[in-house]
């Protein structure tokens, strides 16, 4: 009996051995090395671009049907570092193009070297504020393409390797506006001896939503261009490397204006970390209302504020100065900018300088849509002196005089006699932010010089509370004091109610830092807010200041509700 | 010690005592075929006495204590039958032949309850390794059918968590410290050796354990306590695993005092009843005693079952529709041409108690154990790093993301395209060896998660029969545990290393940024396969206890009372320096200790032999789970700040008949617990990270009726209705604390609101109708069962103020009517109700006797006869919520489905 025990035991125990299955007995695959058999390429990047230029420099796009059209490139950029977002971009020996995919983590099949060839029978081409860009159909415009269909479109070839990758071309500020850099968009371009302005202070990219920052790329012959880097980008919170040193990035424009993206901090080389001596700039020949610039000068003094004057020739249609540039009307659509000249006949875009109207009363009263009889007239105005359309020009104009006329907008305020002033040009200055409720923040806008917040948060308005507080300002040694400063406010519901009670100035003697509730604060009524919703600053007049105190606290106080939530910007700040 | 136990003793008035020359005998039959049955299990149920039939089917209790006892009559093939007796003193008592009937719920025992939802476990919840199988009392009619009938749904009694039952084994407590429940994974498969077990339900007095709430059991492991001979069972099904085997061997207690029993135990599934899963699983135990005399015996019991098994995923509807099947399973994929599953369970806790029995005399006894378990248990997933989700069925991949043409690509892809429905391993190794060659570490990885533990116990229990009205017993219980937890590298697919640092926080705070570190220490670690990462660190619990009860007896009444104090200490030991918290990560945290109590007190008044009222009230004051202690454990030692003592207010009233052909029971029952803590760990959209929300102070109340009635037709016609309908619903809005993973934001405290919001994972009204038929050796069974109302598990983040404002502005371009509002807040906080659902159950069996003494048994059960495949058995809501739209559609509730139609089949051969 026991013997038969035994034996049962061990015929079970041999039995069920032999059914063993074990998850560690999987094969490691071996890599797969892609080896393209297809037809070759029949088409250039640069070929394709110039069939469709119209429709990318434009806001549909175009399916492309042709069966057989195959282009090939090689990844030169992807997502890797989070600067890219559902993007890469392949370049050909004429040029690189954008492909745009509904995914993440792309450069883990598709990293930099990769050579592709794609079949491009169902893609969609179109432009993304000018740059050629091929995926699917969002809006009637180009948008994402599905990883599955951009899969059954690409065939890989070879392994990657950086052997691959064309050769980085070297750029100067001046090849920017020679002929042919259109081909260089898209591509990745090397500048020499550049830094960046506050680096070794400022970090790439704030922020935690997916959102971008400009940082100014100071070139070595002087001129600026925009870096912009996503928050996301997992070097977004380094600091600009400090000194002087060459920079790889992506040359990319977005409606006219250049903008530069960084790869990675690989593409950051040599940066010596010496404080850095900007270049001598070229003299001003004047600055003034009564000495203004005239082309050479406001050609010459990018980068600077002030006056130019001339006379209004044209405007431009499109993205590029050398294709959009109109001289005669019709002018139909054509708000957002005016050509200006040294002549009043001038035809040449090569003599013109590129004028941005921002919109409010500067671009109701001079765009040549709605006011044809512009052309030709003398034109006096303020602004900023910047590249824009690839060429020298002025943006964020906020006052302008046409043929002798009433004044358009606001004078820039005079400082010189101010007890205190702040632009927000530059940033918060001395001003703090201090969160009372919900996450709205005062945020500084570089591009339109202000200081800008808005309870709606990813498209949700939400109750906020938020406080932008000045420096302990001393009016102890004036008998009065008042302040002055530019505002808009928009989505407002166009209603006065609501602009007031959500954007208020408060002035204390007793707050000292932190929290506004340490403090007693005094409402100054503001005498004037916008009568419209827009984004035109206007002069919010002239608000008495108590005297008498060393330590004065201005504060412009935001307050929504999910029911009330304009956005509020506010400007050149004076205390006088 | 030994003073200690004496002072009690005193205190409880034990006074020596001695009867002589009582004894009481008799003879079992088997009611079918009149053949005597041996090997029987005879115990009297107040004296803890146990004998065992001869190969006459008599046996004998030589040294009885006079008075009202009860003689339970247990073992292979035969219903256990209970027997009141009067035994007389000092005389021998006849109770003449007694007539059992074959047990034909053995095969449901063998097929219900171990296997039935070992593969749904949710997937982000670590402490669903265990799971819950009811325990049933055998003289219970409710709990006993309802241990079957109830477990394709899985039914808890009274709908309380499985924390709340206390599981014994050789009379010493084996509920794991760290989450408070039992793991059946300890002793899986091994249901021969686990098969001699005392149940005993909520408030019911025992002789092992003050009790609680969800009922307790105390296995049998001592090796005298086996038939002697073999027992080999063989088992075919289509459920978890497909094939099972296992031995048993026991010599039975031989002349020279000493006993052993074996069991061996092997389950296995290639392939289990959902796709892609597979099961290995051994099982042994070994058990050896000493009996030295009429005194003394000692036993040493030990056994272990390690398991390999991959599991299954809960999906959304669209994935199983699309799929074509409720049984789809986004675990696996195809790695050259095999199919890999990225969710591995790996177990073994090898366990061993040393008992020693100790009669003092003839109304006293003290039994005294200690208890050793050392669990390994790791479960493995996918990671990933900077790359895109690898998980099939991840929303983003779904036909619902997308709209217009790019959805009906989608849709035709995840209908018509098996492998993009499931994992693409070649992909992720491309993927790898790719980072290979720019140098970089691993996109793609396989994960071990560790929790491991070390526990050692003791316990001793001293009963005294005072007089034959009253018994005392007394006991205390110690135990020491240490739970490890971390994470292994456990397959880095083809890559070369993985860098240990956190991606949620580098986008938060910068590649450079000390916040990313795991291990501050060893920043940027370079981990290879088989080494720690991501997390370490230890739990320490200690916790003792010493309780009373005394039992009254008299012939209208009997009564009974309990206490117990005790208290629980418990701190976290961090291993690794958290670059999140590296001020409080590393080393010991405060040690946190409560102090314990309980109190419960019943009576039974019989009002005749056939009619009884029963009823019990308890209060309890429990520590704690240290589990849910910890903000955010996998990171810092930071304690929840209101931390408190749990407090359970419990009664029930019954009302117990039998009335010739009838038999039955009806219970009311009310349950309030109060200052509860529960923890949910889950992945948030916004802020990119991990994050722990732990709810304190809940409170919950569970009330119902449990009915039973029983009607015997015939001698071997039994129909039976069992009946559950209740309500468990949480009673207040506890406090929430969310602790960001990534340190992105601090800790922040609010309210949920969750009043009357139900208790998830069980039905709240369950049915069923059994018929058996038993005749010549042949069984009959069929069960039909009805569920209703079983709710969703829910995410309190969506019950907080926060995730229903602003839903003005969620409705694109629209301006809302209020009406519109409102309806949109309620679908955002409606707990899901899962739809009702019948199922029906048939088994058959035949048992046979030969002439040599052996015995061989065959069963077939078939459960969910009519394949109803849309029963939902259970779900929970996903915790990422759309913040935009608000809509529930992005992010829709995750199901598991009752298998559809699936069979059991088992022969056992008893020689």
């Amino acid at each position: 009996m026991k013997t038969i025990n035994k034996l049962f035991f061990f015929i079970l125990l041999a039995s069920l051995s032999l059914v063993s299955c074990n998850q560690n007995d999987f094969d490691t695959p071996p890599i797969d090395v892609p080896h393209y058999t297809g037809a070759p390429a029949n088409m250039k990047i640069k070929d394709l671009k110039t069939a469709h230029a119209l429709i990318i420099a434009g806001k549909t796009a175009d399916l492309i049907k042709d069966p057989n059209m195959i282009i090939s490139g090689v990844v030169i950029a992807n997502d890797k570092s989070g600067n890219l977002y559902k993007k890469l971009v392949i370049q050909d020996e004429t040029g690189a193009i954008d492909l745009a995919i509904n995914q993440t983590g792309l450069y883990t099949i598709y990293p930099v070297g990769q050579k592709v060839f794609i079949k491009c029978d169902g893609l969609y081409i179109g432009g993304y504020g000018g740059q050629a860009q091929l995926g699917g159909l969002y809006n009637e415009g180009v948008g994402q393409m599905t990883q599955a269909t951009f899969e059954s479109k690409v065939a890989l070839d070879g392994l990657p390797n950086k052997e691959n990758l064309p050769a980085v071309k070297e750029l100067a500020f001046a090849d920017l506006g020679k002929t042919g850099v259109e081909d260089l968009k898209g591509t990745v371009v090397k500048f020499k001896g550049v830094h960046f302005e506050n680096g070794g202070k400022d970090i790439f990219s704030a922020g935690t939503t997916n959102e971008l920052m400009q940082r100014n790329l100071v070139l070595s012959t002087g001129e600026k261009l925009a870096v912009r880097t996503s928050s996301f980008a997992t070097f977004a919170k380094m600091t600009l490397p400090k000194g002087t040193g060459d920079i790889i990035v992506i040359l990319g424009s977005f409606n006219g204006t250049w903008q530069l993206t960084l790869r990675s901090t690989e593409d950051l080389i040599n940066f010596d970390g010496k404080d850095v001596v900007d270049p001598v700039t070229p003299p001003s020949t004047g600055n003034t209302k009564t000495t203004p610039y005239d082309f050479a000068a406001a050609k010459a003094n990018q980068g600077k504020m002030g006056w130019v004057k001339g006379y209004i020739v044209g405007a431009v249609d499109g993205i590029t100065l050398s294709t959009g540039a109109k001289f005669a009307a019709p002018f139909t659509g054509l708000t957002s900018n005016i050509l200006v000249a040294a002549s009043s006949t001038e035809k040449s875009t090569a003599n013109c300088l590129a004028i941005q109207l921002p919109a409010g009363a500067v671009k109701d009263a001079l765009n040549l849509d709605a006011h044809a009889d512009n052309l030709g007239k003398e034109i006096l105005f303020y602004g900023s002196l910047e590249n824009y359309f690839g060429t020298a020009g002025v943006k964020n104009v906020t006052a302008a005089y046409l043929a002798g006329g009433p004044l358009i907008g606001n004078e820039p305020i005079d400082v010189s006699g101010a007890i205190f002033s702040e632009t927000f040009a530059a940033g918060l200055g001395a001003f703090k932010s201090e969160t009372v409720v919900g996450t709205a923040a005062w945020t500084n806008d570089a591009k339109y010089k202000c200081m800008k917040i808005s309870g709606q948060i990813n498209k949700l308005n939400t109750d906020a509370e938020n406080w932008l507080i000045s420096p302990a300002i001393d009016l102890s040694k004036v008998k009065t004091a008042s302040l002055t400063f530019n505002h808009a406010v928009n989505f407002s519901g166009n209603s006065d109610d609501n602009r007031k009670a959500a954007c208020k100035v408060l002035v204390s003697t007793d707050y000292n830092t932190g929290a506004p509730s340490t403090g007693t604060w005094t409402e100054v009524a503001i005498p004037s807010y916008p009568t419209t919703d827009s984004w035109g600053f206007i002069n919010a007049g002239k608000l008495n200041l108590p005297v008498g105190s060393a330590s004065v606290h201005i504060a412009f106080k935001y307050k929504s509700t999910s029911t009330v939530c304009p956005a509020w910007e506010v400007q050149n700040i004076v205390v006088q | 010690m030994k003073q200690q136990l004496w002072i009690i003793l005193v205190l409880f008035g034990f006074v020596s005592g001695y009867a002589q020359g009582t004894k009481l005998k008799g003879t079992i039959l088997n009611a079918d075929t009149e053949q005597p049955v041996s090997d029987a299990v005879v115990s009297l149920k107040k004296q803890s006495k146990t004998v065992r039939t001869n190969h006459k089917g008599t046996f004998v209790f030589e040294r009885a204590a006079s008075g009202l006892d009860v003689v339970v009559i247990s073992g292979l093939g035969i219903l256990p039958t209970e027997v009141e007796v009067t035994i007389k003193n000092n005389q021998v008592t006849d109770l003449g032949v007694i007539r059992v009937k074959n047990f034909v719920d053995e095969m449901k025992d063998e097929s219900a309850a171990f296997t039935f939802s070992e593969s749904q476990l949710n997937e982000d919840n670590d402490a669903s390794q265990t799971i819950s199988a009811l325990l049933s009392p055998s003289d219970d009619i409710f709990l006993s059918k309802a241990g079957y009938a109830f477990s394709s749904m899985r039914f808890q009694a009274r709908g309380y968590d499985s924390q709340y039952s206390n599981n014994y084994i050789n009379g010493i407590k084996f509920n794991d410290r760290e989450n408070g429940r039992f793991s059946y994974g300890l002793i899986g498969g091994l249901n021969d050796a686990t098969r001699n077990s005392d149940e005993v339900s909520a408030f019911s007095p025992n002789r092992f354990s003050f009790g609680g709430i969800g009922g307790s059991s105390n296995i049998d492991m001592r090796a005298s306590h086996y038939a002697a001979g073999s027992k080999l069972s063989l088992s075919a099904c289509n459920r978890n695993y497909t094939l099972r085997g296992t031995y048993t061997y026991s010599t039975g207690l031989m002349k020279n005092g000493w006993a052993i029993t074996a069991s061996g135990s092997r389950r296995w599934a290639k392939e289990g009843n959902i796709e892609g899963t597979f099961y290995n699983a051994w099982g042994y135990f070994l058990g050896i005693e000493k009996v030295f005399n009429d005194k003394h015996s000692i036993a040493l019991s030990t056994w272990g079952a390690p398991i390999q098994r991959a599991q299954q995923a809960a999906s959304t509807q669209e994935a199983y529709d699309l799929a074509g099947s409720n049984y789809y399973n986004a675990n696996w994929g195809y790695q050259n041409g095999k199919k890999r599953n990225a969710r591995v369970v790996e177990a073994y806790e090898p366990a061993a108690v040393l008992s020693w029995e100790y009669k003092i005399n003839n109304k006293i006894k003290l039994n005294t154990a200690v208890s050793f378990k050392y669990t390994n248990y790791s479960s493995t997933a996918l990671n990933w790093y900077n790359a895109a989700d690898p998980r099939p069925d991840y929303y983003k991949n779904m036909p619902s993301a997308f709209t217009g043409d790019q959805r009906d690509e989608a849709t035709n892809l995840w209908k018509n395209n098996k492998d993009h429905r499931q994992i693409n391993w070649g992909g992720l190794y491309q993927a790898n060896y790719l980072a290979n060659l720019e140098g970089d570490g691993a996109r793609y990885m396989v994960e071990a998660r560790h929790n491991d533990q070390l526990a050692v116990g003791f316990s001793s229990v001293l009963n005294r029969s005072v007089s034959k009205n009253l018994n005392l017993t007394t006991g205390i219980e110690f135990n020491t545990t240490k739970g490890m937890h971390y994470k292994t590298m456990d397959d880095l697919l083809g890559a070369n290393y993985f860098t240990d640092k956190d991606q949620f926080a580098e986008r938060d705070f910068g590649a450079e940024s000390s916040n990313l570190q795991n291990d501050l220490d060893n920043p940027n670690r370079k981990i290879g396969v088989g080494d720690k990462f991501g997390y370490n660190y230890n739990t320490y619990i200690n916790t003792g206890s010493i309780w009373s009860q005394g039992e009254y007896k008299f012939s209208h009444i009997d009564y009974y009372y309990a206490g117990k104090i005790g208290a629980t200490q418990f701190w976290r030991e961090g291993l690794m320096r958290n670059g999140r918290a590296p001020l409080n990560s590393k080393g010991n945290s405060e040690k946190s200790l409560f102090f314990e109590s309980a109190l419960k007190t019943g009576t039974t008044y019989k009002i005749t032999g056939n009619h009884f009222i029963n009823a019990n009230v308890g209060f309890e004051n429990r520590a704690p789970l240290v589990t849910n202690s910890f903000v955010s454990p996998r990171i810092k030692n930071t304690l929840i700040g209101d931390l408190d003592t749990e407090k359970i207010l419990s009664a029930d009233l019954s009302y117990t008949f039998n009335i010739s052909k009838f038999k039955g029971r009806v219970t009311a029952y009310q349950t309030n617990f109060y200052d509860l803590t529960e923890i949910d760990n889950y992945y948030h959209d916004q802020a990119k990270t991990y994050v722990n929300q732990v709810m304190t102070g809940i409170s919950k109340t569970h009330r119902g009726i449990e009915a039973a009635l029983a009607y015997k037709a015939t001698s071997s016609l039994t129909f039976t209705t069992i009946a559950s309908f209740a309500q468990y619903q949480y009673k207040n809005r506890p406090n929430a604390t969310r602790s960001f993973e990534n340190g992105s934001k601090a800790d922040t405290t609010e309210v949920v609101y969750l009043k009357n919001f139900y208790v998830s994972g069980t039905p709240q009204t369950a049915a069923s109708f059994i018929v058996d038929y038993a005749i010549k050796g042949w069984f009959f069974n069929a069960n039909v069962n009805y569920y209703d109302r079983t709710y969703i598990d829910f995410m309190p983040i969506r019950r907080t103020a926060g995730a229903v404002s602003g839903l003005a502005g969620s409705f694109g371009n629209e301006v809302p009517t209020t009406e519109m509002i409102t309806q949109k807040a309620q679908q955002i906080v409606e707990q899901e109700k899962l739809s009702s659902g019948f199922t029906l159950d048939l088994s058959i069996g035949k048992y046979l006797r030969f002439r040599n003494g052996t015995s061989l048994s065959l069963n077939l059960s078939v459960s969910n006869v009519l394949n109803n495949t849309n029963l939902r058995s259970g779900g929970y809501e996903q915790s990422r919520l759309d913040y935009v739209t608000h809509s529930m559609d992005k992010f829709p509730n995750k199901y598991f489905y009752a298998q559809g139609t699936n069979a059991f089949l088992n022969i056992g051969y008893k020689f």
